[in-house]
């Protein structure tokens, strides 16, 4: 007689769903980025896309695991983030290098799903920003009109570029931008980042469906702001400063995707809440008196290796603080 | 839209067991466990002819009377497997005639704290939240409490059903409040406590009706959370029993009545509808299942969506700790994936655990590190595995790593040691 | 008979020494021995096979030296010994680079040869040299350094590459080119993944020499 103990009912939150929200939040992103730059910024998303999913496939074979674990969906997340991250006339060798690297590389040597120590795409989108910086911060000019051609290595010399906002504010000049300009993404950047507004309506809707936990992003989002109200760019309007520095690089992306990350975040509430402070600060160090206009993936390697730390000394603290409460109360009675 | 994550609220089924009201059922048979050297519910020690109620003069086992549930006589006896409580000898009494031996009804002024234990004692008045009778639980916290100021510690009787499918309390203080408020009075009168009420979850209407019948400052109503932790206001130390237990102890003391049926759900997927029966305690369960056209194919669960066990074998009788039986359609498995960290076990744990740091260190064979993290405070709620995204049955993996105590063999860091 | 025997088994077990050093229980990829060099300078194959060949030519004769020194000299002694030997041996070792082989590549590496001497050597031959018949040493020495060769050559052969698309200074015909691998962290992860290699193989390796020697007995 074999007897089962245990709950015979579940709730329906799954991994599946979780990850189905992320994969959504990824293509309203391009698909956005696609209104304004034509379908190739589809195409460098769809080939960073299936390129995951094959150096999944090829790892999961490799480690034996079983095979469906590469439809659990969180490869092809990994894959659409790097691809978020691309420029729209970046060359599409590049996002397969940054996937191929994210996957064999930071994922699946870890032991795969859920054991990764590091942010496979922050990961990947860091070695390409060390590698091609050229390739990933070329922008092309919001103001041209016309769709970038659907070729797989664009002739960059037909293409009108323009300086993103990151790289203005790198130089010390101060980005002659409307706000307004600003929160609807009128400006040139990486595919995903610059639909401000989107973003910031995506970050609610995860925080709705508990994809992304509020215990991070909240915290991200205030140390953001107080940072930049003690330290403006250049004596410029707080607002106008939180905004710039939002749109700037990745900043807001990262509060979507990249921080939220649940295997590379900590768990516990507390050390969930010193995460975002600290990736935060270390996102805007980076942004600013960093090497490359766009340093937030090599912040976020960085807090990575500390997750694990934050996490448990937060917990044995909080764990402490309440024992010794407890204590204590018992002392006094 | 609760955005952080604090504790879990199950989705009740609970159907209209509360409108149908109890449901009296006498089986043909009962089973009942027999005293032996070591068994583990002494309920009946039987002659061939039995009485309802009969067999305190027979013998004092464990010092709890034995009785017999039903009038009848005894068929025979065989070696039963219980999955709740190991091998039992039971014995079959065949139902027969009504007759009834009672109890002496005492007088008000006789029922002294020692007399009230004494007819809890002697009427077999079994707690039918954990099973354990309910004099050896009154005689337990009279000790342990003697000197403790009564002002800090409440007497609750617990009628939360905090669960998916069960909602015999609820049936029971619907129908008998003054009863199980009597009950409740006379056992915190047993262990000199000033304070006592009845905690509950009922519906908005119910609670109304029931502040009416008892009166409002009886009454606690407790959160609709799972699992229940807080029956008393904040301060105060809670001791829980049963609202049957109440019942029972008031219609020994008023009645005579020995402790002889229970209120059981029956319900689950595989039932049309969750309905509430007085039974005979040893009636077989499937008798039960049968009564609600169970059809066949089900996996029949011993206790409450959340922590009961299932049973293959069908043929259980009915014994006290037992609530709630279910009958589940089998569900597609799902297969476990890994841990993504989403956090939420430790958000839900009521007891402030990490349960997917032990679950890991677990798999790791981090036995020394394991005990930092306490996983032996779990006491089973399965609120982890029922929120965890991944599918995985994260409680019965803390449980058991709490019943760990592997060599170490791994020591690679020491870097949380306290 | 008998004394076949013991000579085959001596043979085996040797044999394993020097195998078990340069492959199973590689001094890099296992021991993590000599991991500074092979990070800082293996960004070409000619640097790597330098480097490896002066460790062989400051490792074998030491170890040797050493042996045959070792019980006569108190223990105290010994590191001071060896400093010295290694430092004469070296200055050797960089003499001839420098005249003979190429300015170059000297200039390249002058920081990293002396550190073949603490970093590779010291634990090796202090503490196995001096107690060991000096056969067994010299084998052993020559696994070592034939391991570390090993793992140098391949490290920067990939690196050179990926790097340049060259190999040996020849084009080998890729046009990609990473330009980060230079960057210290792609030796890091390379040796993650040779080391990941290495321990799935070394099992059965070292299964095979026991087996042998267990035959044999």
């Amino acid at each position: 007689m074999s007897n089962k103990k245990g709950p015979y009912l579940h709730t329906e939150a799954r991994v599946s769903r979780m990850v189905f929200d992320m994969i959504l939040a990824a293509v309203v992103l391009g698909v956005f980025s696609a209104v304004t730059y034509g379908p190739r910024p589809l195409l460098v998303m769809a080939i960073s896309l299936i390129t995951a999913l094959a150096c999944e496939t090829v790892c999961c074979i490799i480690g034996r695991r079983p095979l469906r674990m590469v439809l659990d969906g969180t490869a092809a997340v990994t894959g659409l983030t790097v691809g978020l991250l691309m420029s729209p006339m970046v060359d599409t060798w590049v996002p397969m290098v940054g996937t191929a690297f994210a996957i064999v590389v930071a994922k699946a040597p870890f032991g795969g799903t859920g054991r990764n120590v590091f942010n496979p795409a922050a990961a990947g989108v860091a070695l390409l920003t060390y590698c091609f910086p050229q390739q990933m911060f070329t922008y092309p000019s919001i103001q041209s009109q016309h769709a970038l051609p659907m070729e797989l290595i664009l002739d960059k010399s037909e293409v009108v570029t323009e300086v993103s906002l990151a790289a203005q504010l790198k130089t010390g000049a101060i980005p002659s931008i409307d706000r307004l300009d600003i929160l609807l993404g009128n400006y040139t950047g990486a595919i995903g980042t610059t639909a401000f507004l989107i973003l910031l309506t995506l970050t609610c809707y995860l925080m709705v469906r508990r994809t992304v936990s509020p215990w991070i992003v909240i915290p991200y989002f205030a140390t953001l702001a107080l940072i930049t109200w003690l330290f403006p760019l250049s004596s410029m309007n707080p607002v106008n400063s939180f905004l710039l520095q939002l749109g700037s690089g990745y900043v807001l992306f990262a509060g979507v995707f990249l921080i939220n990350d649940p295997v590379t975040a900590p768990r516990f509430w507390l050390g969930r809440l010193v995460y975002g402070v600290l990736s935060a600060a270390l996102i805007l160090l980076m942004q600013r008196v960093g090497r490359f206009e766009a340093g937030t993936c090599f912040a976020i390697l960085l807090i990575n290796a500390f997750a694990p730390i934050i996490d448990r000394w937060s917990w044995h603290g909080w764990y402490r603080l309440t024992h010794l409460r407890q204590k204590r109360e018992e002392v006094l009675e | 839209m609760q955005l952080f994550l604090r504790g879990i609220v199950l989705p009740f089924q609970k159907g209209k067991a509360l409108e149908r009201g109890i449901e009296n059922l006498t089986p043909d048979s009962v089973r009942l466990p027999v005293a032996t050297d070591d068994s583990v519910f002494p309920l009946a020690q039987l002659s061939p002819d039995t009485l309802k109620g009969q067999g305190e003069e027979l013998c004092l086992l464990d010092g709890m009377p034995v009785v017999s549930t039903i009038s009848g006589t005894v068929e025979g006896t065989l070696m039963i497997h219980h999955p709740l409580y190991g091998p039992l000898q039971c014995a079959d009494v065949l139902a027969s005639g009504s007759a009834e031996s009672r109890l002496p009804i005492p007088k008000e002024e006789e029922l002294t704290p020692d007399a009230i234990i004494e007819i809890a004692r002697q009427a077999a008045v079994y707690d039918e939240l954990d099973g354990i009778p309910l004099w050896e639980k009154l005689t337990h916290w009279q000790m342990t409490d003697e000197d403790l100021a009564p002002l800090h510690s409440v007497l609750v009787a617990d009628g939360t059903a905090n669960d998916v499918f069960g909602s015999a309390p609820w049936a029971v203080l619907k129908d008998q409040p003054g009863m199980v408020l009597y009950g409740l009075q006379m056992a915190a009168k047993a262990i000199r406590f000033t304070r006592c009420h009845i905690a509950t979850m009922l519906p908005k209407k119910r609670r109304r009706a029931l502040k009416k019948a008892v009166g409002r400052a009886n009454v606690y109503i407790v959160g609709d959370e799972y699992p229940v932790t807080v029956f008393a206001d904040k301060h105060m130390e809670t001791y829980r029993i049963g609202v049957q237990a109440c019942l029972a102890l008031a219609q020994a003391i008023k009645q005579g009545k020995r402790h002889t049926h229970t209120v059981v759900t029956v319900a689950g997927s595989a039932l049309p509808a969750p309905r509430n029966f007085r039974v005979p305690f040893g009636t077989d369960i499937d008798v039960l299942l049968s009564a609600c056209q169970a059809q066949g194919g089900y996996r029949l669960v011993l206790g409450d969506a959340m922590t009961g066990i299932t049973s293959e074998y069908r043929h259980v009788p009915l014994l006290p700790g037992m609530t709630t039986i279910l009958a589940m359609m089998p569900r597609r498995v799902r297969t476990p994936g890994p841990c993504i960290g989403c956090g939420r076990c430790a958000d839900i744990c009521h007891a402030g655990l990490l349960p997917y740091e032990i679950v890991r260190r677990s798999e790791n064979m981090h036995y020394e590190r394991l005990q930092h993290l306490s996983p032996t405070a779990c006491d089973g709620c399965g609120a982890c595995s029922y929120i965890c995204p991944a599918g995985r049955d994260v409680a019965a993996e803390v449980i058991e790593a709490g019943k760990t105590k592997g060599t170490v063999f791994l020591h690679w860091g020491e870097d949380d040691h306290e | 008979m008998r004394k076949k025997g013991n000579m085959r088994r001596e043979f085996w077990r040797t044999t394993h020494l020097l195998v078990e050093n340069a492959v199973t229980n590689n001094i890099v990829l296992i021991q993590a021995l000599g991991l500074c060099p092979i990070i800082a300078i293996s960004t070409t194959l000619q640097n790597g096979v330098v480097m490896a060949a002066c460790t062989a030519a400051v490792m074998i004769p030491l170890s040797l030296v050493m042996a045959l020194l070792g019980n006569v000299m108190p223990k105290w002694l010994r590191p001071a010994v060896y400093a010295i030997l290694a430092s004469l041996l070296l200055v050797g070792c960089s003499f001839i680079l420098e005249r003979y082989i190429s300015t170059e590549l000297y200039a390249g590496l002058h920081h990293f040869i002396p550190l073949i001497a603490v970093n590779l050597l010291y634990a090796r031959t202090v503490g196995f040299s001096s107690i060991m018949h000096p056969v067994a040493t010299v084998m052993d020495s020559v696994g070592s350094t034939v391991g570390f060769g090993l793992v140098i050559c391949a490290v920067s052969a990939i690196r050179e590459v990926l790097a340049y698309g060259t190999l040996w200074s020849i084009p080998v015909g890729t046009d990609f080119t990473l330009p980060g691998v230079t960057a210290p962290f792609t030796a890091f992860i390379l040796l993650a993944f040779l080391a990941a290699t290495l321990q799935w193989t070394r099992q059965r390796i070292s299964a095979f020499f026991r087996r042998k020697g267990e035959d044999e007995e």
